[in-house]
């Protein structure tokens, strides 16, 4: 946790964990052992100890955006050392991370306060320890005959006795205190041996490390009410769970002699020290105990497997949550919540970007815009997400110009990106072109240069173009010189090999309808956008050509290519390669180029950008040479 | 007719009427909130040999609720709505695991009760927690190829066969009270 919106995510995520707890525990109060009553508050503890948000999964959906919208709305008007305003909060540890700035908003100084709390209350729990510990080495050693009942009862259950045992004058109840080092002590008046197996039953099964956890989660989450209410209810379990083991242990009027027992002390002071068990513990509790003391073999017998099996269900329930996604903002979307929506789906894979980013140009929508571009492009978008939505007319673009059809929210028009290459930092470049979607009087195609490159989980799109007319038709491809392409060079023997390569992909657009009273029937394109969205189809264009390197003399030779890794095999990839292209005859008289045209599509596409290389057969008499081709030439 | 055999006649119709839908279009005429109506109808008639089955009261009142709220709004708009609340469908996943592990159980120890044997109802009973228990795991079936499917196939057909053994051992359990 770095800054408060980090601790709100963490707490909140916990009290809605806190709160089913509850109400399933209320639900099962009288069906459930006190076992399994006690051992469910090990999801809480769990859930405090994972980041919220993990993995992308919430317990609730959209409580993220809630508080994503909140942060927008207050940071956007503060200048937060410790908080980035439109970053997405997430918690990336469950413990307070400080740093050592400056603070500077209120938020920053509430940062502060609650990493402080956490601070003092530790020291507080420390020191309350310490005292007690200091108090306990002054306690005398108790008689012989306390000594020897109490090792009576240890041996008679099977139990060990502390290292220590002293007698403290003004203790009311026997507690044992210490985890490390446990010391049983003992009030002056005599001490019931039932009160003194209960004391080692909580040594045996490590009820003091329970308690000092408990301790250290309390620190952690100090100004959340829920969550101590909910550490003394499972505090008060570890009680009434020791008090089961006490009664497994003792036959018929012991048992109803450890009641009154209990009894007996609900008048006594609780006083709660951390690292210390104590069998008295407040009125109110021992009444909840005594409540389930009544309860004592009358939980529904044979019912292990299916306690455990509702409590895997609590705890994917708690702990795992739901990936329930946020929904995408629409186009004219505008305020915190847009933003948050939109800072919360930022695309995760390459077409979802271009995708995303194109939707932003034809519907030109800043919120859009928003989710694609990069970091440090996206203050004027943000800020057009904060004005409020006008209708305008998108006349003042080049779509305008060119005749594209108008239909809200966008310019009809289909995108894909033209030969996606990539630029060897993990990212790609390529040119998006804008296709009229219908026979509409348009005069042209509109192109742009972009980069596309990852951030984080995320990939974003940086124009690298302003946009640009095509003019013509819809560029189709190889052997249209027209089409931009990359020369992939090679030598098969004597020859020099140069293919050249293109290569466009699309996502799978959907339509939908228009019925208005004057018309029948019409249709546009969806234009939500799909941030996690994937290529659904690629055409490629080849022309490849033999030639001779010192001449230049081109030879109409038979030639194959396939798409292959750099490192590959270029044999194998010849073999096997699912993209193998045997080239044709080409049109051209004057040059022996060789081309070909191919098309796939599908869920299942494994070349979704211009292949790292190229493996091409070269057939000259009885001879095949094979050879790998490289990418060395790019024509805009 | 002793109140045992109607009590068991209920619940093995209910059971039916859980585990069998038939749609027309939207609607289900085998609504599961009818059987949890015979379930409760069915404890006020076992309560008294069965103590603990009372405890399975509000539980039946909760799940027979959501049931009904589901088939009201499947009705009126083709979808479910307590699977739109991830919480609440959580709480009555648990609830309903509890419910029809307990229900079996209490039923085993009748049948024992009777000098018959309750070991098929409590295995029954084991394989469909089991099953229900595994389901609700987040696991990405889909993105495990053939070992997800193979698992999904495997555990739809656990479910079915347990779901009609469960059936098969009531009415036969029912017909040892006639």
């Amino acid at each position: 946790m770095e800054n408060i919106w980090d601790f709100l995510a963490q707490t909140l995520t916990a009290s809605v964990a806190a709160v089913l707890l509850l109400i399933v525990k209320r639900l099962f109060m009288d069906k459930l052992s006190p076992r399994w009553q006690y051992g469910v508050w090990a999801i809480l503890a769990i859930r405090l100890l994972l980041p919220a948000g993990l993995f992308g999964r919430a317990l609730i959906p959209g409580i993220n955006v809630v508080l994503e919208a909140a942060k927008t709305g207050a940071e956007s008007h503060l200048s937060s050392a410790l908080t980035v305003p439109y970053a997405v909060t997430e918690v990336v540890a469950p413990v307070p991370l400080i740093r050592l700035v400056r603070p500077v908003s209120v938020t920053d100084w509430l940062f502060y306060l609650y990493a402080a709390g956490v601070a003092v209350l530790l020291l507080g729990f420390l020191l309350s320890y310490l005292v007690l510990r200091r108090r306990v080495t002054r306690g005398r050693t108790p008689d012989r005959n306390v000594l020897e009942r109490l090792e009576g009862v240890a041996a008679q259950y099977g139990l060990k006795v502390p290292r220590r045992v002293v007698v403290l004058p003004g203790v009311e109840s026997a507690f044992v205190c210490g985890p490390l080092s446990p010391v049983l002590v003992l009030p002056q008046r005599e001490v019931d041996d039932k009160v003194l197996l209960h004391e080692l039953l909580h040594l045996k099964y490590g009820d003091l490390w329970a308690g000092v956890g408990i301790c250290l989660l309390r620190c952690l989450h100090w100004c959340n009410p829920l969550l101590w209410y909910c550490w003394n209810k499972a505090q008060n379990d570890c009680e009434a769970l020791c008090d089961q083991r006490v009664l497994e242990r003792l036959e018929g009027e012991e048992r109803r002699q450890y009641g009154v027992i209990l009894l007996s002390m609900a008048e006594d002071r609780y006083a709660r020290a951390p690292g210390t068990t104590s069998m008295a513990n407040g009125g109110k509790n021992i009444k909840a105990r005594i409540q389930a003391i009544a309860r004592f073999k009358r939980y529904p017998q044979g019912m292990a497997l299916g306690s455990w099996c509702v409590a895997v269900v609590l705890t994917v329930a708690c702990l795992v949550g739901t990936g329930g996604a946020v929904a995408v903002p629409q186009y004219d979307q505008r305020g915190s919540f847009a933003l948050a929506a939109a800072m919360l789906n930022r695309p995760t894979t390459v077409a979802g970007a271009l995708d995303t980013y194109a939707k932003a140009v034809l519907c030109n929508s800043p919120v859009y815009f928003v989710m694609a571009v990069p970091e440090e492009e996206r203050a004027q978008a943000i800020q057009a997400v904060g004005e409020p939505f006008e209708e305008v007319d998108l006349n003042d673009s080049l779509f305008w110009e060119l005749n594209f059809h108008w239909s809200r929210p966008a310019w009809q028009a289909e995108w894909s990106v033209m030969n996606l290459m990539a630029d060897g930092a993990g990212g790609y470049t390529g040119t998006l072109f804008f296709t009229p979607l219908d026979g509409y009087e348009s005069k042209g195609v509109v192109t742009q240069q972009v980069a596309v490159r990852p951030r984080d989980a995320h990939w974003t799109v940086a124009a690298l173009s302003g946009l640009e007319v095509w003019d013509g038709p819809d560029l189709w491809l190889c052997p249209s010189s027209k089409a931009p392409y990359v020369t992939y060079v090679g030598q098969a023997g004597d020859l020099r090999v140069e293919v050249d390569f293109q290569c466009r992909l699309w996502t799978q657009h959907r339509w939908v309808e228009d019925r208005g009273a004057f018309q029948l029937y019409g249709g546009r394109v969806d234009f939500t956008v799909l941030p996690h969205g994937e290529f659904g189809e690629i055409r490629m264009g080849i022309g490849a050509r033999a030639l001779s390197p010192e001449t230049g003399e081109s030879f109409a030779l038979p030639l194959t290519v396939a798409v292959m890794e750099r490192a590959g095999d270029p044999a194998l990839a010849l073999e096997k390669s699912r993209y193998r292209f045997v080239m044709d005859t080409g049109a051209l008289d004057d040059d022996p180029v060789r081309e070909v045209t191919g098309s796939y599509s599908g869920s299942d596409m494994t070349l979704t950008a211009m292949p790292e290389a190229l493996a091409v057969a070269v057939e000259d008499g009885s001879q095949t040479y094979i050879c790998v081709a490289l990418p060395e030439e790019v024509v805009p | 007719m002793s109140n045992t055999y109607r009590g068991l006649t209920r619940i093995a119709w209910g059971y039916v009427f859980l585990h069998f839908n038939f749609n027309l279009g939207n609607l289900n005429v085998l609504p599961n909130w009818v059987g949890y109506l015979l379930f409760f109808s069915a404890i006020e008639l076992l309560g008294d040999q069965l103590r603990d089955l009372t405890l399975l009261k509000p539980f039946c009142i909760l799940l027979g609720a959501g049931e009904l709220a589901d088939w009201l709004a499947v009705l009126a708009t083709g979808q479910t709505l307590v699977e739109q609340f991830f919480l609440l469908n959580m709480l009555l996943l648990c609830i309903g695991i509890y419910f029809n592990f307990q229900m079996l159980t209490d039923l085993a120890m009748l049948a024992e009760s009777a000098g018959k044997s309750g070991y098929g109802l409590r295995l029954c009973r084991n394989g469909e927690v089991v099953a229900v228990t595994l389901a609700a795991l987040p696991v990405p079936w889909s993105d495990l190829d053939v070992v997800g499917l193979v698992a999904v196939v495997m555990l739809v057909v656990l479910v079915v066969i347990v779901t009609l053994c469960i059936l098969v051992q009531l009415f036969q359990l029912r017909n040892q009270f006639s």
